[in-house]
Order: C-alpha cells, then sequence, then structure tokens
C-alpha cells in the first residue's frame, strides 16, 4: 500500500522524537506521484522491488522545503524516458548525465537510497541537516552482504573472521 | 565529637575508572557513593538511537545531550581557542565515555615512564611500571582484556614485552583474514605488525557474551561483549554502593587542615545536595575534572590544574590497494604498527603508532563515489570492489606536556547555570617532526599495498585520549597530584582520571588509568 506523504507527515506531527526527521515534510503527494518516484527509485538503483514505505519517506525528505519537487521528479522521469534509459547501464553520457541539474537530482536519490539518510552529515557537531531514511534498508550494503555485516548485527560466532571470505578468489 | 559522614568515600563519576574505584571500594565494605551527572540508559535504547541515526559517522549522536549533561560535539558547550579544534568524544551517562571505545588495552612500557631520565624530553612518571604492574593485571581482568602476550608491544620484534606477572585473562582473538595478508606484505619490509589486546571477551566472562563481530564498537557494543563502564558502575552497585544519577558535581569545600569536608551537587530541577565523607575520588573525565578544581579553587598550589593537555593528536591514511583484504570482519580494529613505539629517536621527535582500521567500510565508500557522480550498476561494482581493499590507517603521535594547553572553565553557563568548557590546544614542534616520519611511512605503504592514495594529508586529527590535565609528578610545585593520585595539597582528595598521566606514550590510556583507579582504592582501604 502506499502511503501520502501528507499523511505520514500528519502522523509524523504527533511523534516526539525529533530524530524522525521524515514526519516534517511540507510536501502533500499524491499516491500517483509517490508511486512514480518508487518506480523512479527502481530506475535508478537498477532494482526491480524496492520498498513503499522507504520511498514515502525518502520523498518527503528530499521535498522537504522544495514544493516543486514533485515537478522536477516528473521531469527527470521525463528526461529518463526521452533519452531511453530504461536500463542505468544507458545512463553514463546520456543527456540525461550531461544535464548538471537533471544529473544533481538522480544522484540525491540514489544517493536517498543508498545511504539511507538525506542531507549532509556535519562531523563532530550535534546538527546538521540530515534526515534518517532507513539503516538496514540502505542499498550500500547489498553488494558486500556475503562477505561483511551491516554493522551491529552479527554474520556467525567468534573468529569466523580467521577464514578467508569465499568470494577471495573471483574479488 | 565524634564526627558523622554522609558516606565513607564519594566517587564524582561513575565511567570506568570512577565505577572501578567505587566497585573495589563497596567490595571492602566501605560505604560509598557514586555520583553521576548523566542518566542511567540501557544499551538496547542506545543501539536503537544508533540505527534510526542518520549521523552514524558521529559516535556521541546516539547519547543523550542533555542541557545538563552535555556531550563534547556541542560547540555550546566546549569552546576553543587555539590553533587545533580540541574535540574529544566525551559522553554523560552512567558508564561514561567507554561507551563508545574501541577498548584498546595496551600497557604502558617502562621506558614509556622515565622519558625524561632516558630522552630529555617530557616528565617522568613518580612511579615506576613494577609498581604498576599488579595493577595492570587486576585492571585486564576487570575489563576481561583478550591479549597475545608473547609478542613484543614495543614494536622492536623483540622478545614478549612489557614484563607480565600473568598471563592475559583471556585468549586473542583469531587474526583476520585483512591482518594475516597485511602481516605478510608488511613484515619483508620491517615493519612489527602486532595483535592488539583489548576488552572484548573471545569467551563468555563476567556476564558478556564473546565477540562476533558485530563491528560496531564505536559508537556502541550491541551485544556488551566489549567492557564499558557502565558494568562496573552496576558492580559497584551490587556490592552496596549507592549511584545517584542527574547530579552534577559543582564544588568541593575545604575544611581544616585543608582536608575536603564536601562535595555539592546540582539536580536537573535546580536543587543543590551537599554530602560530606573522609574520602573523595573525583572521576569527572579529563576535561570536567580540571573544570570541577578550578572551580572549586582547591588542589591547584602549581598553578597547573587545567594545564598540559595532552591528547594522541594524529592523522590519517585512507588508500585502495591492489588485492582484497576485505576490512569489516571481526572487531573495528585488531593491531598495529608500534616500530616508532620506544628507541632513542624520541629524543628529537614523538613516538608514533600506526593502526588499520577493520570497521565495514561501506558508509565512507559510497558517500565519496556518490560524490564522484557515479550511479547505475557502476555503484554497486565499486562499492564491492573498494570494500574489498580499503586501507584505512590511523595514526597518533606522543604528545609532550605543555602548560599552554590547557582547559578552564569558560563564561558560559550550562543549564544549571554551571560553567562550560575552554580549551586552548596546539601541536608543537616534537609532534610536527614525528609528522614527517609518519608520512614517510605512508609512503612507503602506498608502495607496499600498490594503492591508489585517496587522503594522506588529514590534517590533525582528535584521538578522545585525554592526558595532563592534572598531571602526576613528585614535585608538588609542578604537578597537581603525586604517584598515588592523591591530591598534593588535599590528603584525603584523590583524581581518578587519565588527566593525571605525564607521559603519554601513543597507547590509548584508559586500561592506566583503570589500573590507577583500583590502586586508589587499595591506598584508601588501607587508610580508612
Amino acid at each position: 500500500m502506499l502511503v501520502s506523504a501528507g499523511l505520514v507527515a500528519a502522523a509524523g506531527a504527533l511523534l516526539p522524537w525529533a530524530r524522525m526527521a521524515y514526519a516534517a515534510s511540507p510536501a502533500q503527494a499524491s499516491p500517483a506521484e509517490l508511486d512514480a518516484f518508487l518506480k523512479l527509485g527502481q530506475r535508478l538503483t537498477g532494482r526491480e522491488h524496492l520498498p513503499s514505505d522507504i520511498s514515502a519517506r525518502l520523498f518527503a525528505a528530499l521535498a522537504r522545503g522544495d514544493r516543486a519537487f514533485g515537478e522536477k521528479v516528473t521531469g527527470l522521469v521525463r528526461a529518463m524516458d526521452a533519452a531511453g534509459i530504461t536500463d542505468m547501464r544507458r545512463f553514463k553520457g546520456s543527456a540525461v548525465d550531461n544535464d548538471a541539474a537533471l544529473k544533481a537530482l538522480a544522484v540525491s536519490i540514489v544517493s536517498g537510497w543508498y545511504l539511507g539518510y538525506t542531507g549532509t552529515p556535519v562531523g563532530l557537531a550535534v546538527k546538521d541537516d540530515t534526515q534518517f531514511i532507513t539503516y538496514t534498508g540502505a542499498l550500500m550494503f547489498e553488494p558486500t552482504r556475503d562477505v561483511t555485516v551491516i554493522p551491529t548485527y552479527a554474520r556467525a560466532g567468534t573468529d569466523y573472521w580467521a577464514a578467508a571470505p569465499a568470494s577471495i578468489a573471483t574479488d | 565529637m565524634t564526627t558523622t559522614y554522609d558516606a565513607d568515600v564519594v566517587v564524582i563519576g561513575s565511567g570506568a575508572l570512577g565505577s572501578n574505584a567505587a566497585y573495589e571500594l563497596a567490595k571492602q565494605g566501605r560505604s560509598v557513593i557514586l555520583l553521576e551527572a548523566g542518566s542511567r540508559i540501557p544499551r538496547w535504547k542506545i543501539l536503537e538511537n544508533f540505527r534510526t541515526s542518520s549521523r552514524k559517522a558521529n559516535f556521541n549522536d546516539p547519547y543523550p545531550n542533555e542541557p545538563w549533561a552535555h556531550t563534547s560535539y556541542d560547540p555550546e558547550y566546549l569552546e576553543n581557542t587555539g590553533s587545533f579544534d580540541f574535540r574529544p568524544g566525551m559522553l554523560k551517562l552512567v558508564g561514561g565515555t567507554t561507551w563508545h571505545w574501541a577498548a584498546a588495552c595496551w600497557r604502558y612500557l617502562p621506558n614509556d615512564m622515565k622519558l625524561k631520565t632516558l630522552y630529555g624530553v617530557g616528565r617522568d612518571w613518580p612511579i615506576d611500571y613494577d609498581t604498576l604492574e599488579p595493577y595492570y593485571q587486576r585492571a585486564e581482568e576487570a575489563l576481561g582484556v583478550a591479549g597475545n602476550g608473547e609478542e613484543d608491544q614495543s614494536g622492536q620484534g623483540g622478545k614478549a614485552w612489557p614484563p607480565r606477572s600473568k598471563g592475559y585473562p583471556l585468549p586473542p582473538d583469531a587474526t583476520t583474514y585483512m591482518n594475516q595478508q597485511l602481516v605478510k606484505r608488511l613484515a619483508p619490509e620491517g615493519y612489527h605488525y602486532i595483535h592488539e589486546p583489548n576488552g572484548r571477551v573471545t569467551k563468555p566472562y563476567d556476564g558478556r557474551p564473546a565477540c562476533c563481530g558485530n563491528n560496531n564498537c564505536m559508537p556502541v557494543c550491541p551485544i556488551g561483549a566489549m567492557y564499558s563502564g557502565d558494568m562496573h558502575a552496576t558492580h559497584a552497585e551490587n556490592a552496596g554502593a549507592k549511584l545517584i544519577t542527574e547530579a552534577t558535581a559543582y564544588k568541593l569545600e575545604k575544611g581544616a587542615g585543608n582536608k575536603i569536608v564536601a562535595v555539592h551537587y546540582r539536580k536537573p530541577d535546580g536543587s543543590d545536595v551537599r554530602l560530606t565523607a573522609r574520602y573523595f575520588v573525583v572521576a569527572a573525565h579529563g576535561l570536567e575534572t580540571p573544570k570541577l578544581l578550578l572551580m572549586s579553587d582547591v588542589a591547584n598550589s602549581s598553578d597547573q590544574v587545567g594545564r598540559n593537555l595532552m591528547d594522541h593528536t594524529g592523522i590519517g591514511l585512507l588508500m585502495i590497494g591492489d588485492e582484497p583484504l576485505w576490512p569489516g570482519r571481526g572487531a573495528v580494529q585488531q593491531g598495529g604498527i608500534f616500530n616508532w613505539r620506544d628507541g632513542d629517536f624520541r629524543k628529537q621527535h614523538s613516538a608514533v603508532k600506526h593502526s588499520m582500521s577493520n570497521a565495514v567500510p561501506n558508509r565512507t565508500i559510497t558517500e565519496r563515489l556518490l560524490k564522484q557522480g557515479v550511479i547505475g550498476p557502476e555503484l554497486d561494482e565499486r562499492i564491492r570492489h573498494d570494500a574489498a581493499r580499503w586501507i584505512d590507517v590511523g595514526t597518533v603521535f606522543e604528545m609532550l606536556p605543555s602548560p599552554t594547553n590547557r582547559v578552564t572553565p569558560s563564561d558560559k553557563k550550562d543549564a544549571l547555570g554551571i560553567p562550560m568548557l575552554r580549551v586552548n590546544y596546539d601541536v608543537d614542534d616534537y609532534v610536527k617532526a614525528g609528522k614527517e616520519v609518519a608520512k614517510k611511512d605512508y609512503a612507503r605503504f602506498a608502495k607496499i599495498f600498490n594503492a591508489e592514495v585517496i587522503e594522506d594529508e588529514s590534517g590533525w586529527q582528535n584521538r578522545d585520549h585525554i592526558m595532563g590535565s592534572v598531571i602526576m609528578g613528585s614535585d608538588p610545585k609542578d604537578s597537581v597530584v603525586n604517584g598515588d593520585c592523591r591530591t598534593h595539597d588535599h590528603d584525603n582528595l584523590f583524581l581518578a582520571t587519565t588527566g593525571v598521566i605525564p607521559a603519554s606514550g601513543v597507547i590509548n590510556p584508559t586500561l592506566t588509568g583503570v589500573a590507577l583507579s583500583i590502586r586508589i582504592a587499595d591506598t584508601i582501604n588501607k587508610e580508612i
């Protein structure tokens, strides 16, 4: 089921914890807009399936303070279609890749999916503009899931790390 | 006339050092009150805070930052006036800052404690290694240290050193595949890569499970395999100590005969409490301890309180090597290169330690690739490629004490009306000369691993090893405490903090702090 970012925002207002930053979006995205954003995320990350709730949170976070965000997303989808980028192997060197604004938007969406947060972290400080999206759903962990852990989780018992990873010969 | 007291001993600060002292005293039947400025938070909440944080590189972020108990990353709380932004990762909660350390538990070498005599720089310790050795052993047993007692930890590739009266309480964890490969490449080049003794248990110990490589020692071990000070805060309570949280000590009260007669603390609601005791142990962190002494005008006849502040201020090297090493399997660090730990060179430049991070590097790598605009299938391929070959070297330098490197109470006040912290800190020529040596090593490392260097000019970095701020010495005119950690000025006031350490070496000071704290408890137990 798709979750309206507007509903997410309304529900979020009741949450006591400021860290749940996705709750503060002014966006009033329609189910159709959110569906399009989910499909765009799938296309940009090369994943057939992505969770719709995380997609809605990412939409709300990126749209925060930017009422034109929905239109920008629509513009990126149109440009991707026009350039025939159904597969991201066709992205490099395309008209979208060469358009600074479109590329930046694409990278920011991919960044949210891979890193699990939006914004720019500031080290050794208590405040910055980042918003949390997901931890275990962050796609940056997928390429190495067979070898390393998502920190805080475990994969095997004490001392498993002495053996070479199974993939070492082909890594 | 009989005097009555609220407790035999008040310990101010429930971190690893204060809690170990409190436990040792309570165990001997002393009535002990343990004061903590922060709150008590269960591990699962800190873990959830970490998992839902958007600032995972910020190790203070999962921890409370309260108006009455700030973390050091709050710029309002810690103001810097020197050339370097001195900002150690200090926490205020039951258990203190060892909630987020990597639990490296090295002992100082006998030579580290005779720096002035042997090399003509810095200061000597007023006690020697043999005096401290039994307490190192007890501290290792308290913290559950796993280590390799067969190696030369001086980094010279010689016999087992420093001397030990007994073996480590726990065997070392198995050498990671990465470290096996690193040793193969580094040893022929003359680099001694040695195992790091650490407070991560390798078998069930003291109610803790064995480390299984959750790879999150900093900022929080999810399973409590790694030692944190809250463990001994609880042990102290179970032995009869009374723990009072959200109680910020702001004044030590002097009485007749230069004795400390009371400590005053303030609660978040603004109410004040005065506690009397026979003895006082201040274990309030290396920055907060001198602040409390200065605010109270105690222990400072030498004018050295808050001065001589040292860290192992360091630099870093990032590179992508030529073979898959796969950091991220096991704990976040396991060893390092100690060639420059001790030798005649210390007459000219600081000692140097290099350690290789074993943290899962995906976030750093992905952030970098995205900044370069890498998306599409190439992003997944590059994350795997780079993660397998990521070499992250952290280097630390031995510092010398300088009276102008200094912490003082700030003019700014916290929510309780208590001064915040001001630090003035600069890096001296002794360290700058050490950096030149480290940079030559960096060039060799890059060559050995045929590496693409990403960063070899990081600028000075915090290492969160606070020393010197209430410096130990035999002369009351130029030091704050004596070799027993007793203040020269007040017979019944002891300081349990790494701030007493007068010669920093290059090793993490916490184990030494715990050893000294247990020794403080022994001294008080004998006298009381």
